[in-house]
């Protein structure tokens, strides 16, 4: 046993704690530094005890809001919303946005949550509503009017198992949307597709006239290259099939689901991709647009904001519109619908509720798309008033159309997780991969 | 029992308290490990775990890889490091500054950095290098991807890492005082520090991504080395160095056999605590490859980012199975550096 230990536990009978810890008078500066730390230390607790808020929670005067949209017009438009919420109106508003949003809400839902979080109305909202972490607002609903108010085909894509659990904000058309390079095409005097055989046609044009990879893409996330499946499968599967998938009475392993991913895989054997895609993301595919590199890019409506900041101006220097089908499919629409949900455990529900309410008026929703670059969903919020050209259409068009929500909002992270390995897997070597294994490895995930 | 003595123990409750409640949280990831679908325990997670998981395997063997890497890659540089900066050179304060700089940075702050330097195209730092000394086309036709990039590493890495492989395994046989010659020792040395991880790089196991990140890490590593063996070298008998040159010994006799046997304890203690930390790896492989761990069936995927996304999912079970395999994995070098330290309390 070493000499310290010896000492500490068998000291000289005539040692005391003190001379045991050799704080003798040469250790008077370690006394007083042990007083000190002590004092500092009961300081610092009985501070804290006084800081930590009480068990009633938080008073009326204020709302706490997560939020995902934290940076350009987003985040300006978020912005707006909290200025016009908090006009006399004598509340604390705490509005907090995060990246990585779905990990951060998962993880506060069901203990410390806020009072009002955005959400999109994808498996994670159905999942928080099916196990009972979000308030049922389905009462909010038919006493404000918003269940006579809305079409359907909008409430269906918030309804779980028969109620509702958030309230729309704002669309932006998602699945299904290209944008088209104008510059790029009228230097090659090409036009811009009516039909599926037409858009295929003008790829290839494209590709021989020397746009060496004419689609942009960049999936170092994941969703950009969801969408890019999405758009296809709704040109060849249609309306029908497309729902028929998401509900779960279709199957991965159906002919339609082949055909997108033969399309897939064809364009990416003719190279119409940027073989950087993987390094990319999203804003720098869409440089890769901006700089004249490509000509078509499966991406969102919010990608023409970000095409009018810079200064191009629509149906000019670029036009966005749903991607053709292929003839005799009935065409679809595919949102990315936003709105606001309360958590179950939300402190402050009444505060909560009247937030909702707000944002539910047409003229909140036409602020917030109007500087967002979206669309509002109230069909009281005129699209004339805010629109350009190019939003106008696009609503006018989706108007006649069937809507869903983009295909992978349906699926769970293991289906994703397989459905984005075989993305990958085409994309890397289309000419050695086999669609039937594919599908059936997604298939069997989806099924559970 | 003495007042003293009981004043002592009572010392140590608090310390049990923590102690106690580190348990509870390993026994409690134990059992929910055990944990299946409709109650009861089992086995399940595990069988699927080790059956018909195909994400587990490959972020296993990356965490070995790393383990491997994070050895023998930043000890390597640090020892060089330490031995060119306890030369006296003009400048040497600023070179220690500057080379123990990452050191002081977090994981995440790193992964950032060098996002922007393994950007894609001419984004990137690297590739705007490369691109200016007419490197470009080295290699792999799609090196400009790096951290995206889940083919087998490029010659150009490849070349970088054996030297420093080698140089590093040299380092540490030599610290043991091997009775054998130094032509030898150097063949021997040099055909296991390249035909070792080259046979890894090239297995599959291995990826671009990886790599890219691996290298990330060495330097913030080769940093905390450097400094770790610059202070051991401070504590040699100065009387040795002057005997042996008086002995008229060499340079590299004085690094072959006072200087390096003289770090073998330090060389130890790093390469149990790079073992250890490289199964926690987790900052970095998120700031740079993202959730998923990187491109085309995770390229770069980890133990712990696999765990975290799996905990994503809801399926908790799971989730701890995996926790409880890498826990498992990483006692190895913690039983190593227990077994080390008593070893040296007897002596």
């Amino acid at each position: 046993m070493s000499d310290a230990r010896a000492t500490f536990l068998n000291p000289d009978p005539g040692q005391g704690i003190g001379e045991m810890l050799a704080l003798g008078d040469g250790g008077r500066a370690a006394k007083i530094a042990v007083a000190l730390i002590a004092v500092v230390a009961v300081v610092a607790g009985i501070a804290a005890v006084m800081l930590i808020p009480g068990g009633e929670g938080p008073s009326r005067q204020s709302l706490s809001v997560y939020h995902y949209w934290t940076s350009g017009t987003d985040k300006d438009a978020i912005d707006a919303l909290k200025q016009a919420f908090g006009e006399n109106r004598e509340i604390d508003l705490k509005f907090s946005g995060y990246t990585g949003y779905q990990d951060k809400l998962s993880m506060v839902i069901d203990s410390s949550p806020p009072d009002v979080a955005a959400h999109w109305f994808n498996k994670y909202y159905r999942d928080y509503a099916r196990r009972g972490s979000l308030l049922d607002l389905t009462g909010f609903w038919e006493n404000s009017g918003l269940s006579q108010v809305y079409p359907q085909k909008i409430q269906n894509l918030i309804k779980v198992d028969g109620k509702m659990y958030g309230v729309p904000l704002d669309i932006h058309w998602e699945g299904g949307v290209v944008l088209y390079n104008l510059r790029v095409l009228n230097r090659y005097g090409i036009s811009v597709p009516e039909t599926w055989d037409g858009f295929q046609l003008m790829l290839s044009e494209l590709k021989s006239r020397g746009v060496e990879h004419p689609i942009a893409m960049g999936f170092a996330d994941a969703w950009p290259r969801d969408m890019v499946f999405t758009a296809i499968l709704a040109a060849v599967g249609g309306s029908d099939f497309y729902q028929d998938l998401a509900s779960g009475n279709a199957r991965w392993t159906d002919n339609k689901v082949a055909e997108a991913f033969e399309v897939y895989r064809d364009w990416c054997r003719e190279g119409y991709f940027d073989p950087s895609a993987p390094g990319l993301d999203w804003q720098q595919a869409l440089n890769t647009f901006i700089n004249g590199e490509t000509a078509v890019y499966f991406m969102g409506d919010w990608a023409c904001a970000a095409l009018k900041k810079v200064g191009w101006q629509p149906n000019v220097d670029y036009r966005a519109d749903f991607i053709p089908a292929l003839p005799g499919v009935t065409p679809i629409a595919i949102p990315d619908l936003e709105g606001f949900v309360i958590p179950a455990k939300a402190a402050n529900k009444e505060l909560a509720m009247e937030f909702l309410e707000f944002i539910s008026d047409p003229e909140t929703q036409i602020t917030f798309a109007s500087i967002k670059g979206s669309t509002a969903p109230h069909p009281n919020a005129d699209i004339q008033q805010y629109g350009d050209d190019i939003q106008r259409a696009m609503w006018n068009e989706a108007e006649n159309r069937d809507w869903a929500l983009p295909i992978m909002w349906y699926f769970s992270q293991a289906v994703r997780d397989r459905f984005g390995d075989a993305m990958y897997r085409i994309w890397e070597k289309p000419s050695e991969v086999n669609i039937s294994e594919i599908c059936a490895s997604i298939d069997e995930v989806a099924r559970g | 029992m003495r007042n003293d003595e009981k004043t002592a123990y009572a010392f140590l409750i608090i310390p049990l308290i923590c102690v106690g409640f580190i348990l509870f949280t390993i026994f409690y990831l134990f059992g929910s490990s055990l944990s299946v679908e409709g109650g009861g325990l089992g086995l399940q997670n595990f069988a699927r775990l080790f059956t018909s998981d195909p994400y587990f395997w490959p972020a296993l063997w990356h965490n070995v890889f790393w383990m491997i890497w994070a050895v023998l890659i930043p000890i390597g540089i640090g020892l060089i490091f330490a031995i060119l900066l306890s030369r006296n050179i003009r400048g040497e304060s600023f070179f220690k500054g500057v080379i123990y700089f990452p050191a002081l940075l977090a994981g995440a702050t790193i992964g950032v950095i060098w996002k922007w330097f393994y950007l894609p195209k001419d984004y990137g730092v690297l590739n705007t290098i490369l691109n200016g000394l007419g490197l470009m086309g080295l290699g792999n036709p799609v090196t400009k991807l790096w951290i995206n990039d889940p083919s087998p590493p490029v010659p150009f890495l490849t070349l970088i890492s054996l030297p420093i492989f080698t140089v590093s395994v040299l380092f540490i046989v030599l610290s043991f005082k091997p009775k054998i010659s130094t032509s030898k020792l150097c063949l021997v040395t040099g055909l296991i520090g390249v035909a070792f991880p080259a046979g890894l790089f090239f297995s599959g196991v291995v990826s671009t991504s990886l790599v890219s990140i691996l290298l990330a890490s060495s330097w913030a590593g080769s940093a905390v080395s450097m400094v770790m063996f610059l202070a051991a070298m401070q504590a040699i008998p100065k009387s040795q160095l002057e005997a042996a040159k008086v002995d008229c010994a060499s340079e590299g006799q004085i690094l072959r056999h006072i200087v390096l046997p003289s770090l073998k304890s330090v060389i130890i203690i790093m390469i149990i605590l790079s073992a250890i930390s490289s199964m926690k790896a987790f900052d970095l492989v998120y700031t740079l490859a993202g959730m998923e761990g990187g491109p085309g069936h995770h390229a770069a995927d980890v133990l712990a980012l696999y765990t975290y996304r799996t905990l994503k999912t809801g399926d908790y079970g799971y989730a701890s199975a995996i926790g409880v395999v890498g826990i498992l994995v990483t006692l190895i070098p913690v039983i190593l550096y227990i077994i080390m330290l008593t070893r040296r309390d007897e002596r």
